[in-house]
């Protein structure tokens, strides 16, 4: 190969989906890290989807719709999918396409107070639920999580972008019927890409990817909240903060990943099914990767972009590129270039979105494995998973629309691998003669399978999450380390608003949050309007009248009800 | 029974009510942290910490773990946590005794209990009932065993703060296991401190949720080896067979509270369970009377199925049998099961526990109902629903001759026809409104169920149909019930 000529590591993750029993302990520790505040009542920067299913916000992998992420012109070259700069400049006042909240949910709250405050009477007070949008009684319609364990497929299920797509296209139909059923949960953060169109699509430059770790995040300062990168992020997990004005994103716990933890969503992760470490790419050959003609070959162009952290050209370029000897070790024993790139049983999510995105997945088995054992077959044999894989053409069809734009033939070798694994171990557990054979049927030594079982079914706390610290000679290019204490009224003196980066000086995030949970969880009555500046905490609302601040004042109509 | 249907037998040793009679509870008093149907009755709620504002162990066979809760702030405002509630109620009430109640002695009645003599007092399964039959009761063979107890009202602060005498001079029993304790008392008395004055003068304390945590661990073979290692020789005495090593290995090791609080640790094999954790083993019941031949508390010492118990036999049920559900149209006048080709549509009704809560607990989160339907839902299959026009999402009303549940459908394939999910206490507190059939706020998931007891339920003192606590009870047949869905208006008061 040719030395790379810029080289720069990126924090990835993998997520291996047979493990998530969609529990959301991701979604709810994320947010109440993250976007426990006003203006972003409607955001998850995690969340976690049921498939067969509409997403979060609903159809958000109809790309004819939102026009998300990139494609290729005439010429070959990419091109955003909403349009070039000079279109993006003409119609910058004109409104974005982009979900709106109905799209998302209309978030709400409850009646909580009735239950403290009614009167006697001779029957149960009830909470009822109240919109937190415009402060009245709502029926609730729909959440961020409303086709959950496919509740109301039948009506609904079709309105799935890929479900729309497979049955268009396959021979076999996905039908909504008990005896065809399948589903798993697909959870999703940010996904970093190598490429990104939000990037791309900010006229502020707001939005930026971290030279030392690729997380990208948007800068608050900058953002002038044009939402242009709300249409450019295909996965549509930048999300507008009404009460700032701006965009926020998943920042995938920068913070703590600065000092060797792992994110909130992974460190909670009850199904242990997460994965974080380092890989090394060629900045330089990622705008022709992500070019690639053919939308099946880029998850090739993607696997390609990862760099070996064992050649020799590779170690002297990360050193002449300043990449610390730490992360060259942590990328030698990163799971992500072990999972995606070595065993190649991880995917990307919707490579033909042309972003490379950095959060990859091992597809399902699980799917295959529970219609057979419903059907009474034995789902752990070799050759009754090989062939259930073959014949059962509407999950594998399906997973290849979300991870290798269509093309089966990846997904069922990664599913074969998997079933090859489960297969092999099962004799060794049972005290067998190890049968060679399996891990030769998906060309994998019986050394390599026996490892590749040893990540994905053992994996400790440290093999899980090889994340090199940053350096501390970085330190004055970092958000928060080394500067989190000696900023303008730092931790213990908290005088900045309640909504962080959007009033006043920025703050750092971590000490931000620490200070506001701390202040609610000692404060001795419900944060006071004055505290908010005359602005309202939504999330900390009861639904109980209007209180002032909720809306804007206007001169002829006295702000608040009279209840 | 008796009341729905006139014509089933009446019973005659006891007076027949045609009402029932009603009445009121002088006084409900309730701790809890959130306001619930509970709560909502109660004439006192008392303001409780939750798990992150106390100490506490936490451990189960599902693995073999201990670990300590260990508060991250402390209790707000005036929560306060179980433990503190329960000793300043118990303070107070033994000053007020003083007074009042005094010291009490009362007749208590105890069943015969598994693991007792009381177990073999009926042999064959032969219940000689003594009502009406002329021969007598004898306590402890045909009837309760009885024995009077002291109460001491104005001790109960003391006692409670205090490990008791009879620890030294009785042991603790488990399992038919008895474990003498006096070192592991001395032990906690070191450890712990003892009681000054009172009723627990000199006794070591336990005064403070974390000095009883210590207890409960320095008294457990599971977390003292010594003890395990000590009930392991009783039993080898008993069973004849070698069992002692299974904790041989860790019998200098103790687990302290302080050890729990560090990271969660691993149990050591007791004879209270009958698992084996032995060299990083995972537990699974039953390991140590399958490979190290302990007999099953059982009437043969085996596993055990063919029950001669009288009754048993007269039900035809001496061996595991298939019954059918009843049928609760021939028996309580309930629709018959199947869509009634109008309105409405009879299913099974099963209350399965939820995925988002355990029993009525986080249900109620703001997060979590905004990551699902957002109150109580009852799944339907696709045939279900369609046979009464309702549409996903659509208010429906479940009823049946217990009670009402208002909710609303999620309409799925994954369920099939004939059956509808309604998950384990979803409770009444979050948008609910009221039912047309009554009138009143829709119930619970349990207001449409009941438990059916029979007869062979009743079965006591008898091998392992023996009363243990959390051991033997009725079977969850009320997870399996009959009723009647409809479509309900759309417009919903609350």
């Amino acid at each position: 190969m040719t030395a790379p000529t810029r080289i720069m590591a990126q924090v990835a993750m993998v997520m291996n989906l047979d493990k998530c029993i969609g529990c959301h302990t991701c979604s709810v520790t994320c947010k109440q890290a993250w976007t426990n505040r006003a203006g972003t009542e409607y955001v998850w920067f995690n969340n976690v989807e049921t498939k067969p299913g509409q997403g979060y916000p609903r159809r958000y992998e109809d790309q004819e719709r939102w026009r998300g992420g990139w494609e290729l012109n005439r010429r070959g070259r990419l091109r955003l999918k909403s349009g070039g700069r000079l279109r993006k400049l003409a119609g910058i006042f004109a409104s974005p396409v982009q979900p709106e909240l109905a799209d998302y949910y209309e978030p709400w709250t409850y009646d909580y107070r009735t239950l403290v405050d009614a009167p006697l009477g001779d029957d149960f007070p009830v909470a009822r639920p109240k919109s937190l949008i415009t402060g009245k009684d709502t029926k609730v319609t729909w959440s961020a999580n409303w086709d959950d364990n496919l509740g109301g497929a039948t009506q609904h299920g079709h309105l799935d972008p890929i479900v729309e797509k497979v049955r268009s296209e396959a021979e076999d139909k996905i039908r909504f019927e008990l005896e065809k059923t399948f589903m798993f949960y697909l959870p999703r953060i940010c996904e970093h890409c190598l490429n990104p169109s939000c990037m791309a699509s900010c006229p502020s430059g707001a939005i930026y990817k971290r030279s030392e770790d690729g997380i990208v995040l948007v800068d608050q300062d900058r953002c002038r909240g044009w939402r242009q990168c709300i249409t450019g992020c295909p996965y549509k997990k930048i999300y507008f903060n009404h009460k700032s004005g701006k965009a926020e994103k998943c920042t995938f716990c920068y913070p703590r990943v600065e000092v060797g933890l792992p994110t909130v969503c992974a460190e909670t992760c009850v199904g242990r099914l997460r994965y974080i470490g380092v890989i090394l790419y060629d900045a330089d050959a990622v705008t022709a990767a992500a070019a690639t003609p053919d939308d099946r070959q880029l998850h090739q162009a993607q696997l390609d972009l990862m760099l070996d952290p064992n050649d020799p050209q590779v170690i002297a370029a990360a050193q002449r590129a300043g990449i610390p000897d730490d992360w060259m070790v942590a990328a030698r024993r990163s799971p992500v270039y072990a999972l995606a790139k070595t065993y190649g049983v991880a995917l990307p999510l919707h490579p033909e979105y042309r972003t490379m995105p950095m959060v990859w997945y091992v597809p399902p088995l699980s799917p295959v494995v529970d219609l057979l054992a419903e059907q009474g077959h034995d789902a752990e044999d070799t050759g009754t998973l090989f062939g259930a894989i073959d014949a059962l053409r509407i999950p594998v069809e399906y997973l290849a629309e979300l991870f290798t734009a269509g093309e089966t033939s990846t997904v069922t070798a990664v599913l074969r691998k998997l079933a090859a694994m489960r297969s092999y171990m099962r004799g060794v557990t049972l005290g067998r003669e190890p049968d060679a054979s399996i891990p030769q049927s998906v060309g994998m030594s019986e050394e390599a399978l026996y490892e590749m079982y040893r990540l994905m079914a053992l994996a400790k706390y440290e093999d899980r999450y090889v994340i090199p610290a940053a350096h501390v000679e970085d330190a004055h290019r970092l958000e928060e380390i080394g500067c989190s204490l000696d900023f303008d009224a730092g931790p213990g003196m908290y005088e900045s608003g309640p909504f962080g980066e959007a009033s006043g000086a920025p703050t750092p995030v971590a000490v931000e949050t620490f200070t506001a949970l701390r202040q609610r969880q000692t404060a001795d009555a419900a944060a006071s309007t004055d505290e908010l500046r005359g602005r309202v905490n939504l999330l900390n609302w009861d639904g109980n009248g209007s209180p002032p601040g909720l809306f804007p004042q206007r001169r002829d109509i006295r702000p608040g009800r009279e209840d | 029974m008796g009341t729905e249907n006139p014509n089933a037998p009446r019973p005659s040793e006891v007076r027949w009510h045609d009402e029932a009679p009603e009445g009121k509870l002088d006084l409900l008093v309730s701790a809890d942290f959130r306001m619930t149907s509970t709560t909502l009755l109660s004439d006192v709620v008392l303001p409780a910490a939750t798990w992150y504002e106390k100490h506490d162990l936490s451990s189960t066979d599902m693995h073999p773990f201990v670990h300590a809760f260990t508060p991250a702030i402390d209790p707000p405002w005036q929560a306060k946590t179980d433990f503190e509630l329960f000793h300043q109620l118990a303070q107070r009430f033994s000053a007020m005794a003083a007074t009042h109640l005094g010291v009490r002695r009362d007749l208590v009645s105890v069943p015969m209990q598994h693991d007792t003599p009381g177990q073999t007092a009926q042999p064959a399964g032969r219940v000689t009932d003594w009502k009406g039959s002329g021969k007598p009761g004898v306590p402890g063979r045909n009837a309760p065993a009885f024995s009077v107890v002291e109460r001491d009202y104005t001790a109960i602060a003391d006692k409670l703060a205090t490990i008791g005498p009879l620890a030294d001079s009785a042991g603790f029993t488990v399992k038919n296991v008895t474990y003498r304790l006096e070192e592991q008392v001395q032990w906690l008395a070191a450890r712990n401190g003892v009681m000054l004055g009172g009723a627990g003068d000199g006794r070591p304390a336990i005064d403070t949720d974390a000095k009883l945590a210590e207890a409960i661990l320095a008294f457990s073979g599971t977390t003292n080896g010594e003890l395990a290692v000590q009930g392991f020789r009783t039993l080898e005495k008993r069973v004849g067979r070698p069992l002692a090593d299974l904790a041989e290995g860790s019998a200098e090791k103790r687990i302290t509270f302080a050890d729990t609080q560090r990271a969660p640790v691993p149990v050591i094999t007791s004879p209270e369970w009958s698992g084996s954790e032995t060299g990083g083993r995972r537990y699974a019941p039953f390991t140590v009377n399958i490979e190290r031949l302990k007999p099953f508390h059982t009437l043969t010492g085996r596993m055990h199925f063919y029950l001669d118990h009288d009754w048993m036999s007269d039900l035809g049920e001496g061996l595991p049998t298939y019954r059918p559900p009843l049928d609760m149209h021939r028996l309580f006048g309930e629709p018959r099961v199947g869509p009634d080709g109008g309105a409405q549509v009879t299913v099974r009704y099963l209350t399965p526990h939820s995925k988002w809560s355990i029993h009525s607990e986080y249900q109620d989160n703001l997060l979590m109902l905004s990551l699902s339907r957002g109150g109580p839902t009852v799944w339907m299959s696709p045939a279900d629903a369609e046979a009464i026009a309702v549409s996903d999402n659509d208010w429906v009303e479940c009823v049946n001759a217990n009670g009402v549940l208002v909710a609303r459908a999620v309409v799925s394939h994954r369920m099939p026809a004939g059956v509808v999910y309604v998950h384990h206490a979803q409770e009444r507190t979050i948008d609910v409104p009221k039912s047309e059939a009554t009138g009143r706020r829709g119930g619970i998931h349990n207001s449409v169920t009941r438990l059916l007891v029979k007869p062979s339920h009743l079965i006591g003192g008898y091998g392992q149909l023996s009363y243990a606590f959390n051991y033997l009870g009725p079977t969850g047949n009320q997870r399996d019930m009959v009723a009647t869905v409809r479509r309900r208006s759309q417009e919903v008061q609350y």
